[in-house]
């Protein structure tokens, strides 16, 4: 294999174009250190399944997010985020000693000890940590990678990247409140109480997979999004210009002024391509020369193409005869569009799901059903913002233009709908002419799966819709407590909304 | 991702899942290359008492000595025929939990995490008797699937923890009795002995699963089987690497040793765990095994 990084065959292709790249270390305990003494070429192959899982985000995410280059260390300095070791008593005091006058500048420091029956992330042993994670060996790439695939992730948004240390040790502790309060699935057998430190990866595993330990990415991307939503609403990323983004590709081959290039085009992710290898055959360069245009396939001919379009020519970027760089056009009144819109809406927006959970029931069983339910909601986590329940909510669809209020917020503005179907659904005026409609256009707009149907006493799903009696699945709650209800719900969203 | 489980801690271990096999080196390579493991004699246990039927004759009249002498030796004989093949277990928590928590208050977190003290793969006794002085191996198997491989043998087999005494109470043989056991003795007697083991359970289990308090470290379970010839090794279960869930080798096992079991587990035991036990001053730990050649792809370990 080439030493030069630029020839070797990784599956991550777009880290090798670009300056975008953190430097973080492992501390490798003394011990640990001499027993496992291929751990360097172990963290560069744990390296390239990083970047390929940023780059897989980078591809879709209209941010750029930065690739991770790791490297051991037997010492302690400030670009060292964990420490790995394998016996419960080591050597603390000078471990202490040696981390210092580092300690006041870290934003999390995780202690990571190998025992092999357990897996647990835990409070720490020594003030030092923000927390401790218990792991088998076998594990070790995984967690490795989920810490990590979080620091790019957190790097990526440009008011958490610009943050005070101080409010970046608090942002670590917020993503732990988050997989509490909306009780995430998560790997570990057990998670301590109240910690300083939670990686969102954590909960996109398929723990029933036992060797590859793959990350779910939408689920990953939806969690943060999210997380996001609910914690920073206000806000909001500024990419850096495009000149700049230009400046951190590896080579020189771009004309000084190429971001002039970018001027016409529309917001969102480009790649600016290049030939990249000299050796082509004759195969190769008839594939190529369409793609780059001019008479002749060279290292001077560029191209900006989308997503939709880098995507036709995997096999060519992987076998690196293609550079790609990616370059992210932000709108431009985006700022201000963000500003304007936190002023005229109290809730959460910032998109058009302002609402996570809408409700649709009739009067009849408001105090029975929906209330308790709703309040046992409250008791997961969620928010009286993140419900549309009518009664916390008056002053949103007050006026004669209420139903049509409504029906945008069960069509645009809330991620799920919680439809409780009743013997009066149809007949009520309220929910059979406003409601009902919207939601069946979104069933035949497939856009069914933001609804979940409930059930009560014992109504003819037919009265209701023959496709429902015929193709749905309908929770009868009638019997069911108002946590089990919520709890339901809950797992509904977390399930089929956030996972998807 | 349940696998790691294998190595907890025993409070937190799900209790009977899981068979210990201790061995020397040279026996586990056999076992795992041969993808097989043999009930052994009876009457070959290193336990002097396993031999001995342990019967008394409820008779006063001195002439009926020699019969018994008789029924002892016929018996006896039988004992040629039982086959055995044990394990070791995982402690009992319920019965070691005060101790284990009076233990762990003196311990840190991490060495509570890390001690393994009462799992059947760390009985030291066992890694110095059986495991030819911590050089050899233990092999871990789970229960549910190695009686599994016993079932597809066809072997027919009796199964339970051996139950731990200070002495042995015999069973009395009253005269009313004796007729029929002689006849027994006379026509066909493994056919006899498993008549008594299906009719009377007690029996079995005093005679086959059940030793001194000596022997009570060593945890043990086992399986018993009845063969009419009295081969060594004849009864065997096959295609055991179904049932086997991770091996753990001695503190002192060598290099070389180590390197070979790997290139034997690496042609089509992938999946297996390999670790090594380790005995700290107060605590026993697993370790993984920083080796070159466990998986392909090695290079990924880290």
């Amino acid at each position: 294999m080439s030493k030069n990084r630029k020839n070797r065959k990784e599956p991550a292709y777009l880290r090798n174009f670009t300056r975008d790249v953190l430097q973080r270390k492992i501390w490798l305990e003394e011990s640990y250190a001499k027993e496992h003494s291929n751990t360097i070429d172990g963290l560069k192959v744990l390296t390239e399944t990083l970047n390929k899982y940023i780059q897989d985000l980078n591809l879709e995410i209209c941010r750029n997010i930065p690739y991770i280059s790791l490297k051991p260390t037997t010492g302690a300095d400030d670009a060292v985020r964990m420490f790995i070791r394998q016996q419960a008593q080591f050597d603390e005091p000078s471990f202490m000693l040696q981390i210092g006058e580092h300690y006041i500048g870290l934003t999390h420091f995780i202690d990571l000890f190998v025992s092999e029956g357990v897996f647990e992330l835990d409070h720490p042993s020594n003030e030092v940590f923000d927390a401790e994670i218990i792991f088998n060996s076998d594990y070790t790439r995984m967690v490795i990678i989920d810490i990590f695939l979080d620091v790019a992730m957190f790097n990526s948004y440009s008011f958490l990247r610009d943050a005070d240390t101080e409010e970046k040790q608090a942002f670590s502790k917020k993503k732990y409140e988050y997989f509490r309060s909306h009780h995430l699935s998560t790997c570990f057998d057990e998670v301590g109480e109240n910690l300083d430190y939670y990686s969102f990866a954590f909960s996109c595993h398929d723990i029933s997979e036992e060797t590859t330990f793959s990350i779910n990415l939408e689920k990953y991307r939806n969690i943060w999004e999210d997380f996001i939503h609910e914690y920073y609403p206000n806000s909001v990323h500024k990419e850096r210009p495009i000149e700049q983004q230009l400046k951190m590709r590896v080579d020189k081959h771009l004309p000084s002024d190429y971001h002039n290039e970018f001027d016409d085009k529309e917001p969102g992710i480009y790649f600016v391509l290049r030939l990249n290898r000299a050796d082509l055959s004759p195969d190769i360069h008839g594939q190529l020369l369409p793609i780059l245009g001019g008479k002749d396939v060279g290292f001077s001919n560029l191209k900006i193409v989308t997503k939709t379009e880098l995507s036709k020519y995997g096999k060519l970027l992987r076998e690196l005869y293609i550079s790609a760089f990616k370059v992210v056009k932000q709108e431009k009144d985006s700022i201000k569009s963000v500003a304007k819109n936190e002023e005229a809406k109290p809730q959460k927006s910032g998109n058009n799901h302002c609402y996570k959970i809408a409700v649709s029931f009739t009067s009849k069983y408001r105090e029975k059903y929906v209330e308790p339910f709703c309040n046992a909601l409250l008791k997961l986590g969620y928010s009286k913002d993140d419900i549309f329940y009518d009664n916390w909510h008056k002053v949103r669809f007050n006026g004669p233009n209420g139903g049509e209020i409504m029906q945008n917020i069960y069509k645009n503005d809330c991620r799920m709908i919680v439809v409780l179907l009743s013997p009066d659904y149809i007949e009520r005026r309220w929910t059979g002419i406003n409601e009902w409609p919207v939601i069946e256009g979104l069933i035949n707009s497939r856009q069914s799966d933001k609804i979940c149907l409930l059930s009560v006493d014992s109504v003819d799903l037919e009265s209701i819709s023959a496709y429902i009696k015929t193709y749905g699945i309908v929770e009868d709650v009638s019997n069911m407590r108002p946590d089990e209800i919520a709890k339901f719900i809950n797992d509904f969203y977390n399930d089929r909304i956030i996972s998807h | 991702m349940e696998k790691h489980k294998i190595w907890a801690p025993i409070d937190k271990v799900e209790q009977e899942k899981y068979l210990y096999h201790y061995t020397s080196f040279e026996n586990a390579l056999k076992i795992l290359y041969h993808n097989t493991l043999k009930f052994s004699k009876l009457s070959a246990s290193n336990d002097s008492f396993e031999r001995k039927p342990k019967v008394k004759l409820d008779c006063k009249d001195l002439k009926l000595h020699q019969i018994y002498s008789y029924i002892h030796d016929g018996l006896e004989k039988i004992r040629c025929n039982i086959r055995i093949l044990c394990f070791s277990t995982d402690a009992d928590y319920d019965k070691i939990k005060s101790q284990y928590v009076e233990m762990n208050s003196l311990f840190s977190k991490d060495m509570i995490r890390e001690n393994v003290l009462g799992r059947g793969f760390a009985l030291p006794r066992m890694w110095a008797q059986y495991a030819d002085n911590n050089h050899g191996v233990c092999l871990v198997f789970d229960k549910k699937k190695i009686e599994d491989c016993i079932k597809k043998c066809q072997i027919n087999f009796y199964g339970q923890n051996v139950e731990y005494k200070a002495y042995y109470q015999p069973i009395i043989i009253t005269e009313n009795q004796l007729d029929q056991i002689i006849k027994g003795i006379n026509t066909n007697p493994l056919d006899f002995v498993k008549q008594i083991s299906t009719s009377d359970f007690n029996y079995i289990v005093y005679n086959y699963f059940t030793k001194l308090d000596d022997w009570s470290s060593e945890n043990e379970f086992r399986y018993i089987t009845f063969s009419d010839s009295s081969i060594e090794g004849d009864v065997e279960i096959s295609s055991i690497s179904s049932a086997l869930c991770g091996i753990v080798i001695g503190e002192r096992m060598g290099d070389v040793e180590k390197y070979i079991l790997e290139l034997l587990l690496a042609d089509g035991f992938n999946e297996l765990q390999l670790k090594q036990i380790v005995f700290e001053d107060l605590t026993t730990r697993i370790k993984a095994i920083p080796c070159s050649s466990k998986k392909k792809g090695s290079a990924e370990y880290v």
